[in-house]
């Protein structure tokens, strides 16, 4: 009998145990891990024998990962003190991680809105959860990038400048995210065409890395933003400024051992400043040493690219050729520099009369490089090679296979920002094909699903001056009073309203 | 050879005579084991952490979270088992081994003499246990600085080496159950606790052959259950279901336990035969 009253002894502890809200939690915690591991074989069981889900298979996984929200509510479990609070941080980001991936999922299943909901649910739970927090800012702004909700993305980007400190490194290999967010808006702003406003993201940018310069911060976050902020000089033309912060980055990696390896950087820095000089002869000698004396780093790839281009503008164009097939022979190079290197190879080879090359090269860039600037105009270089050349109809048939090719790459991506660079080369076309119903058609494409987006704007007044030209001056007005209503602050606006204000004028009163 | 014999005799006979009444107390045992891998598999619940999650961390914070606490169960599990066997087992397999002389000394098996003679030899059977358990640890540090790494350097990395190491660990394994496995007997005899300890590995040295053989001819069932948890724990965890663990552990304590029965009672018929042998 001894062995049940033991028994009975045991279990009224456990019962008495288990009422305690650090055990509670405990459990709520395990609870969400493994809800959350469900969800996670849900997804390959469902993804299994698809390479590319469709929405419908999509939005099934993302329920999956949507169910440890629906189960567990804020606060998650009741109690004070500070195991309590570990748990509930704990759960907390079991739950929110669980809805991110949810997030990214309607992002994948072009939900951009289901997308943002989850995001910023996330961002309500995170509390003191920096982590966290950081995770939800950015699916924020990856769900308002796909809903061409740019100014709020930045908005949101500028926040976690803000609101996160970046964090010291313990190598250089390491770098905190954050210090990426000015250029991620630099590249979104100089994305959407916005020229005027990639110069203030410019200056916004500098300002931030001087701001953590005044703090003084530890020698390697240190080196990393005098990198990041004589960059953003260099972009900006102000090469005196760059030459002067790679005057103490030199001086700062000289005394820190754990800086030599910031020796390529600096040399490619200091020949790219030469280079904005227009010292042209000092800045090719200087990126040659360093493809000689580094040629394993990514600077070296950087320095071939640069050399050629200011060889090219020395008249070498059998040294920029070299330069050229130097860097595109390396292996896994960046898709930012290949893009520019190929897009120059070609120009450089159509002005030696070896057009078959160059428009090889050219048909090649859509495919390599789809999301780059290079990508976009090379079908365009294609057709405007024909027109220099008068011959119409190449040049007719070139503007067709860009179009085919921008539908393509539209398909490939269609929440990428690229999507409405793609569509505004696809009015480009038919309008230069005068083909006008088509031109509109795009026009109205682009008003519907890049809508936010800058470049809307540029295809509305387009749009407009084709429906004027063809007679349809009621549809062209339409589009004219569509910039007012949507794009009020752009820099259209005033030319359209006098526009729309002479053509009320003129409109005789009944 | 004629140990062989009697061992395959002791062996048949401990098959043939199995009786619930002697089985118990390994039941005992098992069922606390039951109910700790219970508790393990419910830690969804406050009273399953409660029970189970003080235990599993003793092992590794990563064991009180989904899907590690399966992975980490099995050393968990290991633990609770050594634990049992030294503080419960220490009375409840002399309980057992009593019960079963009790017919050849001709006392009732259930009678307060029985209980008498396994508590007289909770003692020995504990210290017996404590020597038998360090010797593994040894093994154990040895087997990892010695033949793993020249079966890891000689075999390509895959199954088959860690098969071979697990099969080698096991075998020395049974080897140093084996030398120990007359303690508790010689214990329940009546044996001063010197005599018992020493005589039992004296005698377990002698008989070695033979009790390494009655040993394998048992445990080898429970050991193909226990297999893939030892040597593929991450894998039945993140390709199967990390439940499946809870599930094969429990059929290994269940095994286990008639398995241990039937040793110690075949190597008790063993060590009789051994002293009174027939013409």
């Amino acid at each position: 009998m001894i062995a049940p009253r033991r028994f009975a002894i045991a279990f009224a502890c456990i019962a008495l145990l288990s009422g305690c809200s650090q055990l509670e939690g405990m459990a709520t915690r395990y609870r969400a891990e493994r809800m959350v591991w469900d969800a996670q074989r849900r997804e390959t069981q469902l993804r299994i024998g698809k390479q590319a889900p469709d929405s419908m298979t999509l939005l099934r996984i993302r329920a999956e990962y949507q169910k440890p929200r629906q189960t567990f509510r804020p606060p998650f479990i009741e109690g004070q003190g500070w195991r309590v609070e570990k748990l509930r941080r704990d759960i907390a980001r079991q739950v929110g991680k669980s809805e991110l991936t949810a997030s990214r999922i309607a992002l994948l299943a072009r939900r951009p809105d289901l997308a943002l909901e989850s995001a910023r649910w996330v961002t309500t739970i995170a509390d003191a959860d920096t982590g966290l927090q950081r995770e939800s800012d950015l699916a924020t702004v990856m769900a308002l990038r796909a809903l061409h909700r740019y100014d709020e993305a930045v908005g949101i980007m500028r926040g976690m400048l803000d609101r996160y400190p970046p964090l010291a490194p313990r190598s250089l290999d390491q770098e905190d995210a954050i210090l990426g967010v000015p250029d991620g808006i630099i590249e979104l702003r100089a994305d959407m065409g916005d020229s005027e406003k990639v110069a203030e993201e410019r200056a916004y940018a500098a300002a931030y890395y001087r701001k953590i310069l005044a703090q003084h911060p530890p020698p390697l976050l240190e080196a990393q933003v005098r990198s990041r902020l004589s960059r953003t000089l260099l972009e900006m033309g102000d090469a005196n400024a760059a030459f002067e912060e790679v005057g103490t980055l030199r001086k700062l990696a000289q005394r820190t051992p754990a800086l030599r390896s910031l020796e390529p950087e600096l040399l490619f820095t200091e020949a790219r400043i030469r280079g904005t000089q227009k010292d042209y002869k000092v800045a090719l000698a200087m990126y040659d040493n360093l493809v000689r004396t580094h040629p394993a780093s990514s600077f070296a790839a950087r320095s071939l690219l640069d050399g050629a281009i200011i060889a090219e503008r020395m008249g070498d164009t059998a040294g920029a050729v070299a330069r050229y097939r130097a860097l595109l022979a390396r292996p896994n190079i960046d898709p930012g520099i290949g893009a520019v290197a190929s897009y120059r190879l070609a120009m450089v080879k159509d002005q030696m009369g070896n057009w078959d090359e160059a428009k090889q090269i050219l048909e090649s860039i859509p495919t390599k490089y789809p999301k780059s600037r290079a990508g976009v105009e090379a079908p365009f270089a294609i057709a405007e090679h024909y027109d220099r050349s008068r011959q119409p109809d190449a040049a007719k048939a070139a503007l067709l296979k860009a179009v085919d090719t921008y539908r393509s790459m539209i398909g490939f991506d269609t929440v990428s920002s690229y999507a409405a660079v793609y569509r505004w080369n696809i009015l480009r076309a038919y309008t230069a094909l005068q083909r006008w119903q088509d031109a509109l058609a795009t026009v109205d494409l682009m008003a519907e699903k890049d809508r936010g987006a800058p470049i809307v704007v540029e295809a509305l007044f387009e749009g407009a001056r084709i429906a004027r030209a063809t007679g349809d001056k009621a549809r062209s007005n339409l589009y004219l009073q569509r910039i007012l209503f949507e794009y009020p602050s752009s820099p259209r606006a005033a030319v359209v309203r006098k526009v729309l204000e002479a053509d009320a004028r003129k409109t005789p009163k009944p | 050879m004629g140990d062989f014999r009697s061992a395959r005799a002791g062996i048949a006979e401990a098959w043939r005579d199995f009786r619930w009444l002697e089985y118990r107390p390994f039941l005992w045992m098992t069922l606390a084991e039951l109910l700790f891998l219970f508790l393990a598999s419910n830690l969804t619940t406050p009273w399953g952490m409660a029970g189970a999650g003080w235990i599993l961390r003793t092992v590794g914070e990563p064991a009180v979270h989904y899907p590690a606490s399966f992975l980490y169960l099995v050393s968990a599990f290991a633990r609770v088992e050594s634990v049992l066997f030294a503080l419960a087992g220490s009375f409840l397999i002399p309980l057992s081994l009593a019960r079963i002389q009790a017919p050849m000394i001709g006392i009732p098996p259930k009678g307060p003499e029985t209980v008498r003679r396994a508590w007289r030899a909770y003692p020995v059977t504990l210290a017996g246990y404590i020597l038998n358990v360090a010797l593994l640890i040894a093994w154990e540090y040895l087997l990892g600085v010695g033949p793993r790494r020249w079966i890891a350097a000689s075999l390509p990395a895959g199954l088959n080496g860690e098969l071979l190491i697990w099969g080698l660990g096991m075998l020395v394994a049974f080897a140093i159950a084996a030398v120990f496995l007359y303690v508790p007997i010689r214990a329940v005899e009546g044996s001063k606790f010197g005599d018992a300890l020493w005589g039992g590995i004296r005698e377990g040295l002698g008989a070695f052959g033979p009790t390494l053989f009655l040993v394998l001819v048992f445990a080898w069932p429970a050991m193909l259950l226990l297999a893939p948890l030892q040597i593929a724990p991450r894998l039945i965890v993140s390709r199967v279901r990390p439940e499946l663990t809870a599930i094969l552990l429990s059929l290994v304590a269940v095994a286990n336990s008639f398995v241990n029965y039937f040793i110690f009672a075949a190597a008790s018929r063993l060590h009789w035969l051994m002293r009174d042998p027939k013409p």
